[in-house]
């Protein structure tokens, strides 16, 4: 759906002559150059479709530069973006727009709503810049916005609206072109943390029906975990990790991973079949099965009530054991992977 | 020679330090001198023969547009065909606003006025066409709103595009920037002749004269309200796929609305400023009437005109700011609390509709508003007793600050040394790159022709300058101290900011003898309304977390201004500089016309002998002047921050 | 919200403005043939009025009034008969004398009636339109004569009667009477408007006198200037000129300088005058093509005469018993028919 080969962007007078020093230099220890950033380097990555493929990294990391370099709004110096097979950086500015208006959509952090215009016509702009009609543009508009629940707000200016429903305008603006690929640059960083949880399970929920395929940038680690079918943990231009949250949890690459996944809800993130022993011998044959995505804080219920260990199904069949104290290593030790040898 | 071309780049970047710097000017300064005792032939004044040539130049081409006026082409089908249009249009709005009867006009202003901001803004407005009118200049006053009509209207049909091409295209931008300056700064005495070569005289060249002078804000306004549109939006457009044609319509016009606005405030106010002066070349109106009263010595007459034109730039400016407040994105609060209601505007409606009954079309003379007999006699009074301050303060500004200010600039110091000492200053203030600006323009003052005019226009604009900065500082203070100073102050800035500089010429003269000082007199009030206003405004956006944090610590109110907010303000006053000598350069002009001498009086010469070419040297050389202090002024307070 | 307010407004206001144009039309008809003479100030006259049917034919006069009394005076007695008298309609444009040129050799303007010969302006003006490209016409003289002079309020030659010729400005104890802070030890010699020549320099240098020249720069400034000091009874030396309406208000003495001579003004004397200013003999002009446009008037206008006492009379009636320059003209005109009677053409 969407692969991206060594994207590069640098910034200064010379993009191009840096990054032919940068990228070829065999040192890798060269960071810099002289009056230029590097804001991405040589990152590549693939998204499937229906994939919600997070990049995580801290402010300065260039996680939202590179998402504006999937649509050209930042133009990248080196690298290729396929979309759907086809070229983007090889476009026209006709196919690009073409591209813009019907493939893609972003969602912004300061929502990017026009002031000047009512939410409905704020939803309405994608399809009106295509040349929709009026009638057709208002009645998606209006089906959109019930879509994000603002029904009943449709002709209020964006500034009486609260942030979290900002976001939602920005959203179903997102969605009323019907694209195939949604880009989220940090949409609920400047919410309000309770408002910010709202929204998230709203997006879950949205995707649980229309399974779009996103990429989805935020600097908040739990944030990535809850979102994520894999996260890409970026620091200085670069991804230092890419995997789905159990095996980040589970394995990080690096100290500067680990200090991410440190404070992890690892009763959330870690499963069953994680963390289980191939062990088959100490099964108990009462009948306490579960299955291997289940997470661990569902099991824990279980595990208080009785003490006897948990089979562990994958697909119907067994394939290994939970005991209370291996769950109870998983949630306090932070190296799963060293402490189960797995 | 390789490594020579290796260093070069590097040169800027490693600065020199400081005592380094300063002893290699002084040196260059020194070297000058040296340069002048050695080779005085060629220092002591400006070499004539290295003259430019413009003034010939100029005026050979009058000629040629003189002599051809009737059979080229240019004329027959594009000159004139353009002024007998404009002078149709004009006479059309004229003959709409006189044949309406006098209450209609009030009536639609005053509902314009509740409409726009309620029933304070229309009471406002419709007392103050009805002053007008109680003045008994009811004709003029129309007359002159139709010309500034028609040329507001020229000015934002050109400004506006123009603003637009500025705010996408930098390179457009760095064109038109300097044009816009000479336009401002240009004083329009200069382009009179030339305008009336080109299209005749009465209602067209004041338009045309007017919509030189007005476009500049226009334009600028516009381009500052489009650059400054949140990216954010514009991102999301152009995420969208929004084609640049369509960003523009549906995005950033839109939200740039407020600032155009603005500029359409800011054009008004300009075109109200060139009304005396359109009247020479036959404008008629109120002009005429400032223009007529004034060769008489009316004084009375020509502040009544004086104060309608105020009136007008007063109602025009009002209601053109409540225009643009009316922000499409905020919540209208005012409104929201009163239900749109046609109550009132009936009620204005059914007034007026009763004066058109009840009086007759003319404004009724009965009504009349005698203001020049009174102001006559407090000029009389002013003459007669303020003198035994005025004159002492006359004679001591000129002898101890003037003569030896210009005999220093003009006189003792040879001119290489003035050009090395301006941009040593230029290089202190910002870099090599104003310094070099700054010597090709003093350089230019001599080629041009005017080199000791310029220096004795220089030495007064200075000292202006710092007059009104002694006199505008304090008050600026105050008034951002005490809501009460800054309510009074309003309307008496309003005032001098508008009206018409000629109308305190005489009484000014009156009391300061001519020579340079009633021309420093007469600046000083067109200038300080600004310098107070900044100030004031500088000091009022002091961000109140540093006045806060200051309070809590217990300062006295004279320790927070002088520890926090003065220092924070320092920004804002020092924009507050720059645009006093601004204001001060814009009267050189009016200086020369009452014995202030320098290139205000070639300005004048070149209008009243009808010598074009040294008119626009004279103008150049304003111009010239003006863009040095301008940019380094503009330096200076960017290192304020 | 606000939008549909804003919208609310604009459409308001434009069925106001339909109204007033409306309105505007409606009464324009019946105002346009009533020309208003009794109307109180001299810019009642609004040169917008729609021309008056009878004069369909003819061409529209556009007359020149400069902004002095005597030019305003001329104006309305020749705009009078022109239209009273020859059927035609008259527009006064009111305009700096300096800007005018170009405008009359184009037909902007159609005549002059009062030009000064020693208007800088106007010595190009005749050699560049007159005798040059002959766009524009001689129209012959006015019959004033004017004269430039230095002057000094009468009191000043009361208590000093030495200042009454240019020999007593020899003397430093005297000349430094008028003194100010611009000229140090010199007297100041303050001179006008600087549209007119100036020899003022030269004068005092080549007759060896203790004054400095100041520039006031506009002729306002001298009035204004001399308006305090005669309040003051201060003394004050400046250039000025007769007919003048000032003379109404001071009492002002010429300062006799070296009786003028065609010598003293010869090429040859080139900086080195010292002689008084010559007389100025008012003129008229007029654009070439009325001629043919409008022969009548052309005709009148060149027959047009008036002496320096009708003009000084018109005058003092403005500025002394308050009438309007076309009040003043009508006046004149019902008193001297026997005049004007002979300007018309035959």
């Amino acid at each position: 759906m969407l692969i991206c080969t060594d994207i590069w962007k640098i910034f200064g007078p010379t993009p191009e002559k840096a990054h032919a020093a940068l990228a070829f230099q065999v040192a890798a220890d060269k960071l810099s150059y002289p009056d230029h950033v590097v804001a991405v380097r040589g990152v590549s990555f693939e998204v499937k479709k229906g994939e919600t493929f997070v990049v995580m990294g801290l402010s300065g990391s260039g996680k939202s530069t590179l998402v504006r370099c999937l649509t050209r709004l930042t133009e990248p110096t080196a690298g290729q973006i396929l979309i759907e097979g086809q070229d983007v950086r090889r476009m026209n500015d006709e196919a690009l727009r073409n591209l813009r208006r019907h493939k893609v959509s972003m969602v912004f952090q300061n929502f990017g709503l026009l002031p000047h215009r009512r939410v409905l016509d704020n939803v309405a702009y994608g399809l009106e810049v295509c040349g929709v009609d009026r009638r057709t543009r208002n009645d998606r508009a209006a089906q959109m916005i019930e879509l994000v629940g603002l029904k009943g707000w449709e002709s209020k200016y964006p500034r009486q609206l609260s942030g979290g429903m900002q976001q939602r305008v920005g959203l179903a603006r997102a969605l009323a072109v019907n694209p195939d690929i949604l880009l989220f640059d940090e949409p609920f960083s400047a919410l309000d943390p309770l408002i910010r949880r709202e929204m998230q399970d709203e997006l879950l929920r949205l995707q649980s029906t229309l399974h779009k395929t996103s990429v989805f940038i935020t600097h908040d680690f739990p944030e990535a975990l809850k979102i994520g079918d894999r996260i890409a943990i970026m620091k200085d231009g670069q991804f230092v990790q890419v995997g789905t949250p159990q095996e980040l949890v589970l394995r990080p690459r690096d100290d500067y991973v680990r200090a991410f996944v440190k404070d992890a809800p690892r009763a959330k993130v870690l499963t069953a079949g994680a963390i289980m022993s191939r062990d088959l011998r100490g099964r108990a044959p009462n009948g306490r099965t579960v299955p291997s995505h289940a997470p661990l804080q569902a099991l824990l219920p279980m595990l208080a009530e009785h003490d006897a260990p948990l089979t562990v199904l994958d697909g119907g069949t067994p394939a290994g054991v939970v005991d209370r104290a291996a769950v109870i290593r998983a949630l306090v030790e932070e190296d799963v992977a060293r402490a189960t040898g797995a | 020679m390789a490594t020579r071309s290796f260093a070069l780049p590097i040169l800027p970047r490693a600065r020199s330090s400081r005592p380094w710097r300063i002893a290699s000017v002084l040196a260059l300064l020194a070297g000058a001198w040296l340069l002048s005792l050695l080779v005085p032939s060629l220092t002591d004044q400006f070499p004539a023969h290295w003259n430019l040539g413009l003034r010939e130049a100029v005026d050979g081409f009058s000629r040629w547009v003189t002599s051809n006026r009737i059979t080229s082409p240019i004329f027959v089908y594009f000159f004139d065909p353009l002024s007998t249009g404009i002078d149709a249009f004009v006479r059309l709005i004229e003959n709409a606003l006189l044949g309406a009867h006098w209450a209609v006009i009030i009536g639609i202003t005053a509902i314009a006025g509740w409409l726009l901001g309620g029933w304070r803004l229309s009471l406002g407005c419709s007392l103050g066409f009805f002053l007008c009118g109680a003045m008994g200049l009811w004709t003029q006053t129309m007359q002159t709103l139709a010309l500034m009509n028609v040329s507001v209207l020229f000015a934002l049909l050109i400004g506006i595009p123009l603003g637009i091409a500025c705010a996408l295209s930098n390179r457009f931008d760095r064109v038109l920037r300097p044009i816009l300056d000479a336009m401002q700064v240009m004083p329009a005495f200069v382009y009179l002749i030339p305008v009336v070569l080109f299209f005749g005289v009465a209602r067209v060249p004041a338009v045309v004269a007017t919509v030189i002078y007005a476009i500049p804000p226009a334009v600028r306004l516009t381009s500052l309200g489009i650059r400054e549109v949140q990216p954010a939006a514009v991102e999301a457009a152009r995420a969208f796929g929004s084609t640049r044609w369509q960003i523009l319509r549906k995005v950033q016009l839109p939200l740039a609305l407020p600032a155009i606005m603005a500029g359409v405030n800011q054009t008004i106010m300009m075109a109200l400023g060139i009304v005396v002066i359109a009247a020479m070349v036959g404008a008629g109106g109120l002009g005429r009437e400032v223009y007529l009263a004034l060769q008489r010595l009316q004084v009375g007459r020509a502040f009544e005109a004086g104060l309608a034109i105020v009136v007008i730039a007063i109602v025009l400016d009002r209601l053109s700011e409540a225009l643009s407040r009316i922000d499409l994105t905020q919540l209208p609060s005012r409104a929201a609390g009163r239900a749109p209601s046609w109550v009132a505007p009936l009620v204005i409606a059914g007034l007026t509709a009763l004066c058109v009954i009840a009086f007759q079309d003319a404004f009724p003379g009965e009504w009349q508003l005698g203001l020049a007999r009174p102001v006559d006699g407090l000029v009389r009074w002013t003459r007669d007793n303020l003198f035994f301050i005025t004159r002492p303060l006359s004679d001591f500004i000129t002898l101890y600050l003037l003569n030896p200010f210009r005999d220093l600039l003009r006189d003792i110091a040879p001119w290489p040394v003035m050009v090395v000492a301006v941009a040593a200053v230029g290089y202190f203030v910002s870099g090599w790159r104003l310094a070099l600006g700054s010597a090709i323009g003093m350089f230019m003052l001599g080629w041009l022709g005017m080199w000791s005019q310029s220096m004795d226009t220089l030495s007064q604009v200075l000292v202006t300058t710092a007059i009104t900065v002694v006199l505008a500082l304090p008050v600026g203070i105050l008034a951002s101290q005490s809501d009460v100073v800054r309510r009074v102050l309003r309307p008496i800035l309003d005032f001098l900011q508008t009206v018409p500089t000629f109308v305190f010429l005489v009484p000014v003269i009156m009391l300061f003898n001519v020579g340079r000082v009633p021309g420093i007199i007469a600046s000083v009030l067109y200038a300080i309304p600004v310098g107070i206003r900044l100030t004031e405004l500088g000091i009022r956006q002091v961000s109140p977390e540093a006045v806060e944090a200051a309070k809590a610590f217990g300062s006295t109110r004279a320790q927070l201004i002088v520890k926090v907010q003065l220092p924070l303000a320092k920004p804002a006053i020092a924009l507050s500089v720059n645009q006093m000598i601004m204001m001060v350069l814009a009267m050189v002009v009016i200086a020369g016309m009452v014995g202030g001498a320098g290139l205000g009086l070639e300005a004048v010469i070149g209008l009243t002998r009808s010598e074009t070419g040294i008119g626009i040297s004279a103008g150049l050389c304003i111009v010239i002047l003006a863009m040095i202090l301008d940019r380094i002024t503009q330096a200076w307070a960017a290192r304020q921050r | 919200m606000s939008h549909k307010r804003l919208t609310a407004c604009t459409h308001a206001l434009s069925w106001v403005a339909v109204a007033v144009l409306a309105l505007a039309a409606c009464r324009q008809a019946p105002a346009a043939p009533a020309e208003s003479p009794a109307a109180g100030s001299p810019a009642a006259e609004t040169p917008a009025a729609a021309p008056a049917q009878p004069a369909a034919e003819k061409p529209i006069i556009k007359l020149a009034e400069n902004p002095w009394t005597g030019s305003s005076v001329n104006v309305y007695v020749a705009k009078q008969l022109l239209e009273d008298k020859l059927g035609y309609t008259v527009e006064v444009v009111t305009i700096d004398e300096n800007a005018q040129w170009p405008a009359v050799a184009k037909g902007d303007i159609s005549a002059i009636l009062e030009i000064w010969p020693s208007g800088e302006t106007h010595q190009k003006g005749l050699k560049q339109y007159v005798e040059g490209d002959k766009t524009v016409d001689h129209l012959g003289e006015l019959g004033v004569v004017g004269k430039i002079s230095w002057y000094v309020p009468k009191y000043v030659v009361d208590q000093y009667p030495e200042l009454a010729t240019w020999e007593g400005y020899k003397k430093p104890e005297l000349a430094r009477l008028f003194a100010t802070a611009e000229t140090g030890e010199d007297g100041q010699f303050l001179a006008g408007d600087p549209s007119w020549v100036q020899y003022d320099e030269e004068i005092i240098q080549n007759l060896g006198l203790k004054l400095k020249v100041v520039r006031a720069g506009s002729e306002q400034a001298v009035l204004a200037a001399l308006d305090s000091a005669y309040s003051r009874k201060e003394p004050l030396l400046f250039y000025l000129w007769t007919p003048h309406s000032v003379h109404n208000k001071y009492e002002l003495v010429p300062v006799k300088l070296p009786d003028y001579s065609d010598e003293c003004y010869a090429e040859a004397n080139a900086g080195k005058k010292a002689c008084d200013y010559p007389k100025d003999v008012l003129f008229k002009v007029a654009n070439a093509r009325l001629k043919e446009a409008a022969p009548d008037a052309y005709q009148f206008l060149a027959n047009m005469k008036l002496t320096d006492a009708d003009q000084i009379a018109m005058i003092a009636d403005v500025e002394l018993n308050g009438k309007t320059p076309a009040e003043a003209a009508k006046a004149w005109i019902e008193k001297h028919e026997a005049v004007w009677s002979k300007w018309l053409p035959k």
